[in-house]
C-alpha cells in the first residue's frame, strides 16, 4: 500500500498540468451541460475561431474524453513496460502495486471528478440522486471498461504516444476489415445462436484486455502480450463466427427482422437497450423495448432499418416501443 | 566460496545472431568482477540477461542465488544497476529522485547519501535534464550506492567521462567495494586494470577466460627472444604463442600460457640455444589487444 500511494504522490507530482487541464475541461463542459438549451445559432456564429470550435457543443465532450485518454496514455507510460532501458525496471518496484497505483491515479483524476459532475447535475435537474447512483456506478464501470482498460492496455504495450497511435491505426484498420466481412458473410444460420453467447464474448473479450494488461505489467514482454491478445481475439473471434448475431443482411433475413441503432448525443453516456450495452439491436414483433437513461444524454438519435425504409429521429430518453 | 553470479551455458539469441554462446561464468562473492571485450562482444547482452533484462534463450543463471529470470522487484533491493544507456526520470530533481528512491530500499542509508550527495557534488535542485554525462553517472551511481547493495552491477559507467569524473566514479566505487560485490562491464582497461580483483574476456559472444587478475598476470608474458642468427620461424608453434613476429635475430611474441619453465623449454626446443630471452608483464590492455588480434587473424 506504501509502494501504491508512494508512486500516486510522483504521477501527481509529474502531472499536475495534465490534471489540472483535464479538471478545467470537466468544468467547462459542465458548465455547458448546465445550459441544455442554448441557441444553436450562438453556438455556430462563436465556433469559427478554433478554439471555440473545440469548445462548441458538438466537439467538447469528445474533446475531454481524448484529453482523458491522452492522461491516461501518459500517467501509463510514466513507467513505460517496453524496452529494456528504463531506469525503473532495475528499482524495486513491486508490478501489481504499480498497476493499482496507475488504476488508483486513473480513479482519483477520471472517475470521481466525473462521478461528482454527474451527482451535481442530477441535484441540478432535480433527479433523484440515491435511486440513480446505481445506474451512475454502471456508467462508470463502463466508462471503465470500455476506455480505461483498453487504453491502459494500449499504453503498457507502446513506449510513447507515436507508437500508441501507430498501433490505433492498424487496430481501426483490422476492425474496419473484420466488421466488412461479417457484413458480408452472414448467414441465416449464425442468427440462431442464444445471445448469451454475445454477452459471453464480450466479457471474454474485455476479460482478456485486463488479463493480458495486467500480464504485461508483471512480466513487461510486449511481444508475448501481444502474442496471448492475438490468440484471446482468434478464439472470441472464432466464436463470433460461429455464434454471435451478427449484422443482418436484408438479402439474407427474413422481412419479418428488424434493426435498431441507437447514437447517444453526448459522448459520455451510455445507451441502454434491453440491460445491454449494444448500439446494435436484432428485433423481432412482440419484442418491447426500453432505452433508458443517461443522465448526461439529452437526446438520442435512433435510426430504424425496415426493408426499404429507413426512419430516423432524434428523441429524448427515457424511451419505450413495443413492435407489433 | 559462494558465487553472486553463476551461469551455465548461458545463451542468447537474437535471430540469426548469435549474441551470448554457452556461457559459463563465475564470480565469487566479494570479487570486483571485470567483464571486457570489444564492441558487440556480448558484454551489455550478458548484463541484461543476468538483470532480467532480456529473456535467456537457452542455458541458466543465477544472481546471489536468484534463477535470473525471477529477478524483479524486491530482487533489486539487493542489487544496485547503472547502465550509460538507462533512461533516468528526466522532469525529476536531483533532490526528488533520492527522496523518491529512498522509499523502496529498506537499507536506504541517509548518512551515506548525504556523503554520496557531498562527494560527488551532487546539485540536488537542477532538474536530471539539464545534468551533463558525467553528472548523471554520478547520480545513478550514488542511488544505487546509498542502499547498501550485495552486488553493484555496472555497464560500460565510464564511456565518454573525463578523467575526474571517472576518478571520483572509481574512488566512490572502490569505497564501497568492501561489503559488495561488483561486476563491472568496460572498454577502459587501463582504469579496470587498477581495481579489478577478476577479468573475464568477451569475444563474439564467447567467453574465452575468466580468472583472477593476478593469475592472468602471471600467464601472459610478452617474450623476446634474441638468436644467434636469422632464420625462418618454424611452422608449428605453441598454441599459446600469441602474435609472433621475427625481424632478423628478435623473435617476439605474447605468450597466454606462460610458465618459466615450460616456456624456456619450448624455446629451446623451437629455436634451439639463444643469446638472450626476456619475459616482460603485459597490461590488462596488451592482453585485450592481443586476444582481440587473434581472434581477428582466426
Amino acid at each position: 500500500m506504501d509502494q501504491i500511494l508512494h508512486i500516486l504522490k510522483k504521477d501527481v507530482r509529474r502531472h499536475w498540468p495534465e490534471i489540472l487541464i483535464s479538471l478545467a475541461l470537466l468544468a467547462l463542459y459542465t458548465h455547458r451541460e448546465l445550459q441544455p438549451w442554448r441557441n444553436a445559432f450562438e453556438v455556430e456564429a462563436i465556433s469559427r475561431s478554433p478554439l471555440f470550435y473545440i469548445l462548441s457543443e458538438r466537439y467538447f465532450a469528445p474533446a475531454l474524453i481524448i484529453f482523458w485518454i491522452f492522461l491516461v496514455i501518459r500517467v501509463v507510460q510514466g513507467e513505460s513496460l517496453v524496452g529494456d532501458r528504463q531506469w525503473w525496471t532495475t528499482k524495486p518496484y513491486i508490478w501489481w502495486q504499480l498497476l493499482l497505483a496507475k488504476l488508483l491515479f486513473i480513479f482519483v483524476f477520471v472517475c470521481v471528478p466525473l462521478f461528482l459532475v454527474q451527482l451535481f447535475l442530477l441535484h441540478h435537474f432535480q433527479y433523484p440522486i440515491l435511486s440513480n447512483v446505481p445506474a451512475l456506478a454502471m456508467m462508470q464501470f463502463s466508462l471503465f471498461t470500455l476506455l480505461v482498460v483498453f487504453v491502459v492496455l494500449l499504453a503498457s504495450l507502446t513506449k510513447n504516444l507515436g507508437q500508441l497511435l501507430l498501433v490505433v491505426g492498424v487496430i481501426v484498420l483490422i476492425v474496419g476489415v473484420t466488421v466488412w466481412i461479417n457484413r458480408h458473410n452472414t448467414t441465416s444460420a449464425m442468427e440462431d445462436t442464444p445471445p448469451y453467447i454475445g454477452y459471453f464474448l464480450q466479457v471474454f473479450g474485455w476479460g482478456s484486455v485486463a488479463v493480458v494488461s495486467a500480464w504485461q505489467f508483471a512480466r513487461r514482454r510486449r511481444w508475448l502480450s501481444i502474442d496471448r491478445l492475438a490468440q484471446a481475439d482468434a478464439v472470441s473471434y472464432a466464436w463470433q463466427s460461429y455464434g454471435e448475431p451478427g449484422f443482418p443482411n436484408p438479402e439474407l433475413n427474413p422481412i419479418s427482422d428488424y434493426s435498431i441503432w441507437f447514437q447517444p448525443v453526448s459522448l459520455t453516456s451510455t445507451a441502454k437497450a434491453d440491460s445491454s450495452k449494444v448500439r446494435q439491436v436484432r428485433l423481432c414483433p412482440g419484442t418491447e423495448l426500453t432505452v433508458s437513461r443517461p443522465v448526461l444524454t439529452r437526446q438520442l438519435r435512433i435510426q430504424f432499418d425496415l426493408p426499404n425504409t429507413r426512419l430516423e429521429d432524434l428523441a429524448e430518453p427515457p424511451l419505450h416501443f413495443t413492435f407489433r | 566460496m559462494p558465487q553472486a553470479i553463476h551461469t551455465e551455458q548461458l545463451s542468447k539469441r537474437f535471430g540469426r545472431i548469435i549474441a551470448l554462446d554457452r556461457m559459463n561464468l563465475d564470480v565469487p562473492e566479494g570479487a570486483l568482477y571485470a567483464l571486457v571485450g570489444q564492441n558487440g562482444a556480448g558484454k551489455t547482452t550478458t548484463i541484461k540477461v543476468l538483470m532480467n533484462l532480456i529473456r535467456v534463450t537457452w542455458g541458466s543463471a543465477t544472481v546471489l542465488g536468484i534463477d535470473s529470470r525471477d529477478i524483479r522487484g524486491k530482487s533489486y533491493t539487493q542489487i544496485g544497476y547503472v547502465s550509460e544507456n538507462q533512461e533516468m526520470p528526466e522532469w525529476m530533481k536531483v533532490g526528488a529522485l533520492l527522496n523518491y528512491l529512498r522509499e523502496f530500499y529498506p537499507t536506504w542509508d541517509r548518512a551515506l547519501e548525504q556523503s554520496l550527495i557531498k562527494q560527488f557534488e551532487l546539485p540536488l535542485d537542477r532538474r536530471i535534464k539539464s545534468l551533463s554525462r558525467g553528472m548523471k553517472m554520478k547520480l545513478a551511481l550514488a542511488s544505487a550506492l546509498a542502499f547498501h547493495p550485495r552486488l553493484i552491477v555496472l555497464d560500460e559507467p565510464f564511456g565518454g567521462l573525463d578523467p575526474l569524473v571517472r576518478d571520483q566514479l572509481i574512488e566512490g566505487l572502490l569505497e564501497r567495494a568492501s561489503e559488495s560485490t561488483i561486476f563491472i562491464s568496460s572498454h577502459d582497461l587501463a582504469e579496470i586494470e587498477s581495481f579489478a580483483s577478476h577479468v573475464g574476456y568477451l569475444e563474439s559472444g564467447k567467453l574465452l577466460f575468466s580468472e583472477e587478475m593476478a593469475s592472468l598476470s602471471t600467464r601472459f608474458r610478452e617474450v623476446e627472444i634474441t638468436r644467434d642468427s636469422d632464420s625462418v620461424l618454424p611452422s608449428a608453434l605453441p598454441a599459446g604463442w600469441l602474435q609472433t613476429k621475427s625481424a632478423g635475430a628478435v623473435v617476439r611474441f605474447v605468450d597466454s600460457s606462460f610458465d618459466e619453465q615450460r616456456t624456456s623449454a619450448d624455446i629451446a626446443r623451437l629455436f634451439g640455444p639463444v643469446k638472450d630471452a626476456q619475459f616482460r608483464p603485459l597490461t590488462l590492455r596488451a592482453i585485450f589487444l592481443a586476444m582481440a588480434r587473434k581472434s581477428e587473424e582466426a
